[in-house]
Formats: structure tokens, C-alpha cells, sequence
């Protein structure tokens, strides 16, 4: 295992990663700073007091979270840079988790307490120059949560997008995800189309998951939950896994 | 230390960069990789570093193979590219940070080559120039004592006290189980250090010599005029004369000049390399 995981390495590279880095994230944080304060300010002075925080951690969360993981292996993307990392005394697999608890752990972490801290700050300012109370950013929402999980789902996508791509890691991600889309709905509806062909004949009403659940016993919404939820995640990062493995100057 | 056996390196089908390339360093010296532009040098480092994976045959260093990465191999080697990236640090930062990933690093010795420099741990490392950087990691390689240093063109950027200062350290740094590979066009910097001599050309190993036998087999001369004599490998023009490489068949050793080496066996390598076989079958 002390080829693939050992503890003091991955400290030491968790380390390495948040000290040459955390110029770039402060960068970040101060620019997410400036669009909340933006935002904010327009619904304060729309006299919204209450119900502008948790919409507006949920999307600059994610937002920031996807750029973040983007950028997850941002060393790769520079030849004189990943001649440094690649040669790093650590494991594939230590890269891996590394920027894992990275964008993950200690990212929900940071931005919880950064949001909680700068709503504080905001709400007092708003409060002294409208004299009106605003509503506190609740952590507790089920909103917030419900973003987090969805964000160590979607992130996975990221990191591997971070891993894959040589050159703009964010923008091909997008396209590639776009494109994916696409390819998934022209398939689907080639399946409903071919189904439906008789029943069309006949006029009879159709409808895919209901008939995948009748004819087969697939129930549509809960095998698309299982694989969202539980399979597409680790699926990525194992692939990301490979592509590090893989990787050449 | 270093093995690798028929390694051909491709980057596209039609491109080949190294072929069918069989080398056994042992550990204890100070290798020197010399070739054209674009003879491969670079690639073959890279390879040997896990940097690039052979296309074909493999590449071992201390039964590690390269392309594996693993950890117990990349902390016993130390790749010192030609271009290089150091981060937005301070000298002692990047030290602290970077030494903990290998475990015989020395922070007296690397202080030693600081005050060598005459650089400060408190330097930001974005602030130093392109040859004070290069003293940088150089120090770092050496301080890490990994098994294996390997310095693509380590030379380049450095002023001329550095390159003595450069030479005395590489010196003084060398072990029984301790190697380096230097690769270099700038042969008069590292005459003095490397040994043997590895020359690469169009992908394949055509010299890979002691000092020793080179000034056993071969005779390097001075001459007034230019001479015309089978027995002549190569010869140039220099100021006051030519210099001219031939057999050695009296037996007396002559100082090897690296450069006319080099120019030797790149004209005729066939004829270089069958003199050491002939030599080396005699033995």
C-alpha cells in the first residue's frame, strides 16, 4: 500500500497544493466577494430582506466549486510546471485524493465559514444603512445541503475534465457535457422513436420509463437516480485515476 | 542503476525519436549526454525520468521501472529540465514545503549552497533571475541526494563564476551510489566533470566511452599544417594550426579535447566505434 497511499506523503502534498495556491484561491474568493456584495446590494436596495442568501451561496458555491476543480491540475496545463509535479515523490492515487479533499472537504468547509462570515458582514452593513433586519444565511437550509450534494457529484465531472483536457479544462468541460446531452437525447429519442413506431401506427399513447417498467421491470427514475447519485462519481474519479497514470510531459 | 533495454520512443507513427536504445549506467558517475539538436537527448531523460513512456522496450532505474512513477522511484531521482517553473515562494517556503518529499534532504547543505550564491532564504523566488533560479534547483537536486540527478543543459543562464561554482559542487557531490546525467551543448563547461562520455545521434547511442579508453585509443594532436594521412579521423581548423584526432597506436595518452571528440565521432562513427571494438577484443 506505501506505493500507493501513505499518509505523511499525501499530508505533505495536500500541503504543497493549498501554499502554492492560495494566492490563486484568495484571487477567487475576493472576485466571488465582489459578485455577492454586487447582488446583495441590489436586493437590499430592493428592500429584499429576507430569502437572498441561501440562492445566492447555492450558485457562487457551485460556480466557484466548478472553476476550482477545473483548475484542480492546473500544473498539467504548463510543460515547465508539470515537470515539477509529475516528478513529485508521491502516487497516482495521492494526486488524486489530494485534489479530491481539496475541492471537496476543505472547499465546503472554506466557503461555508467564508459565506456565514461575509453575510454577517453584509447584513450589518445593510442593517445600519436601512435600518431594517435581513435574514441570516441559514447553513442548515435543506437547499444548501441539497447544493453540496449535488456539487460532490457534479465536481467529479470537473476533476476529471481537469485531468483530461491539455489546454482551457473549464470551457471543454462544458462543451463535452453539452455535447454529451445531446448525444443522450438524440439517442433517447431514437430508442421512443423506434418503440413508439407500432403505437404511433395505432395511435396509442406512449410512454418509455412507464413501458421499460411493464415490459422489463426498470424503473427509469430509479436507476437514473442510482447512477447520478451513486455511480457517476466514482466513475469519474476512477477515470481520472487512469488519466493521471497516463499522463506524459 | 540505469537500465534500459531496445527503448524506441515515437511521438507521432511516422516521427521516431529514439531507436531501439540499450544503455546499463552504473551508479558513481557523472554521465555526459552529448548530441546535436533534436538528437533526442531531452527525450531520453524525459523517458528515463517517467516523464514520457517508451513507445517500445522499457526503462529502469534502480529496478524501478520510469514509467510506473512510483513514489520509492521518483524520491531517487531529481529532473533538473533546461526550462523550468518555480513557484511565487520564498526560498526557505519553497524548501520547507518541497524537501519533506524526500527524506535524505540536507537543509544544512542547501543552506551551504545559498550562502555558496550568496542568496537569501528570504528571496522571493519570482524576484531572482533566470540564472539565480537555476542555482536554486540546482542546490535543491543536490541537497535532496537522491541516487540520481539529471540536469538537462544545467549550464545555460549561469554566469562564468557560477559555472566553476557549478562544476566545484557537482564535484564534490558525487558518490559511489550517487549518479548524474548531464545533458549539454556547452561540452568546455562540464569537461572537467563528466565521465563516461554518452553521444546520441538521430535517435540511436553511437558512443558511450570512458575518458580513460577514449585517451587509450585515441591520439589528440596539434598540428602546424594540415595533414593528410589515412590514419587522421578528423581534423579542424584552429587558431594557429589544426587540431587532429588519429589512432593512438604509440600508446601515449593525450589530453582529450571533448568538442573535437564529439565532432569526431559524429563524422564518422562507424570508424570511431570499430577502433574501441578492435581494441576492446584485443583485451
Amino acid at each position: 500500500m506505501n506505493h500507493y497511499l501513505n499518509i505523511t506523503r499525501l499530508s505533505n502534498l495536500i500541503k504543497r497544493e493549498v501554499l502554492t495556491n492560495a494566492k490563486a484561491m484568495l484571487i477567487i474568493l475576493g472576485a466571488i466577494s465582489g459578485v455577492v456584495l454586487f447582488i446583495f446590494t441590489i436586493s437590499a436596495l430592493n428592500k429584499n430582506t429576507h430569502g437572498t442568501h441561501v440562492p445566492l451561496f447555492a450558485s457562487t458555491f457551485m460556480v466557484t466549486g466548478l472553476v476550482l476543480s477545473s483548475l484542480a491540475y492546473r500544473d498539467l496545463l504548463n510543460k515547465n510546471k508539470s515537470y515539477a509535479y509529475l516528478t513529485l515523490p508521491v502516487s497516482n492515487l495521492e494526486r488524486l485524493i489530494s485534489m479530491l479533499f481539496i475541492t471537496t472537504l476543505i472547499y465546503i468547509i472554506t466557503y461555508i465559514v467564508y459565506y456565514f462570515l461575509l453575510s454577517t458582514i453584509l447584513n450589518a452593513f445593510a442593517s445600519y444603512f436601512t435600518q431594517q433586519d435581513f435574514e441570516a444565511f441559514d447553513v442548515a437550509d435543506t437547499i444548501v445541503w441539497k447544493t453540496i450534494k449535488i456539487y460532490l457529484v457534479v465536481q467529479s465531472v470537473f476533476l476529471l475534465g481537469a485531468a483530461s483536457f491539455k489546454k482551457f479544462p473549464l470551457p471543454l468541460t462544458l462543451l463535452t457535457l453539452f455535447v454529451a446531452s445531446i448525444i443522450m437525447v438524440l439517442i433517447a429519442v431514437g430508442i421512443m422513436a423506434a418503440f413508439t413506431y407500432d403505437m404511433r401506427l395505432n395511435d396509442i399513447d406512449f410512454n418509455l420509463p412507464s413501458y421499460l417498467d411493464r415490459r422489463y421491470g426498470l424503473d427509469f427514475e430509479r436507476i437514473s437516480k442510482i447512477v447520478f447519485w451513486y455511480l457517476l462519481a466514482p466513475f469519474c474519479w476512477f477515470v481520472t485515476y487512469l488519466k493521471l497514470k497516463e499522463k506524459e510531459v | 542503476m540505469i537500465e534500459i533495454n531496445d527503448l524506441t520512443f515515437c511521438y507521432t507513427r511516422k516521427k521516431t525519436i529514439l531507436r531501439d536504445v540499450n544503455l546499463n549506467l552504473p551508479s558513481g558517475n557523472v554521465y555526459g549526454l552529448l548530441g546535436k539538436n533534436g538528437a533526442g537527448k531531452s527525450t531520453l531523460l524525459k523517458n528515463i525520468a517517467g516523464l514520457l513512456f517508451p513507445t517500445d522496450g522499457e526503462c529502469k532505474v534502480l529496478d524501478y521501472r520510469s514509467k510506473d512513477r512510483l513514489p520509492d522511484f521518483l524520491r531517487e531521482i531529481y529532473f533538473i529540465p533546461e526550462e523550468f517553473h518555480l513557484p511565487a515562494l520564498s526560498i526557505k517556503r519553497y524548501v520547507d514545503i518541497y524537501s519533506s518529499f524526500y527524506p535524505r534532504f540536507n537543509k544544512d547543505q542547501f543552506s551551504g549552497y545559498l550562502e555558496e550564491y550568496q542568496l537569501q532564504p528570504s528571496e522571493k523566488l519570482t524576484a531572482l533571475s533566470y540564472g539565480q533560479k537555476k542555482k536554486i534547483i540546482i542546490g535543491f537536486g543536490l541537497a535532496t541526494n537522491c541516487a540520481l540527478l539529471i540536469m538537462d543543459e544545467p549550464t545555460n543562464g549561469l554566469d562564468i563564476p557560477s559555472k566553476s561554482q557549478f562544476r566545484k559542487i557537482v564535484a564534490s557531490s558525487v558518490t559511489e551510489d550517487r549518479s548524474f546525467i548531464i545533458s549539454t551543448h556547452q561540452v568546455r563547461d562540464v569537461e572537467s566533470l563528466i565521465d563516461p562520455i554518452i553521444i546520441l545521434d538521430e535517435g540511436e547511442i553511437i558512443f558511450n566511452q570512458y575518458f580513460e579508453q577514449v585517451s587509450k585509443k585515441l591520439s589528440f594532436e596539434v598540428t602546424p599544417q594540415k595533414m593528410n594521412d589515412d590514419d587522421i579521423l578528423f581534423s579542424q581548423s584552429i587558431l594557429g594550426g589544426y587540431s587532429v584526432v588519429m589512432e593512438n597506436k604509440t600508446g601515449i595518452e593525450t589530453e582529450a579535447d571533448l568538442e573535437v571528440l564529439f565532432n569526431t565521432i559524429i563524422s564518422d562513427p562507424k570508424r570511431i566505434n570499430q577502433i574501441f571494438e578492435d581494441t576492446d577484443n584485443e583485451n
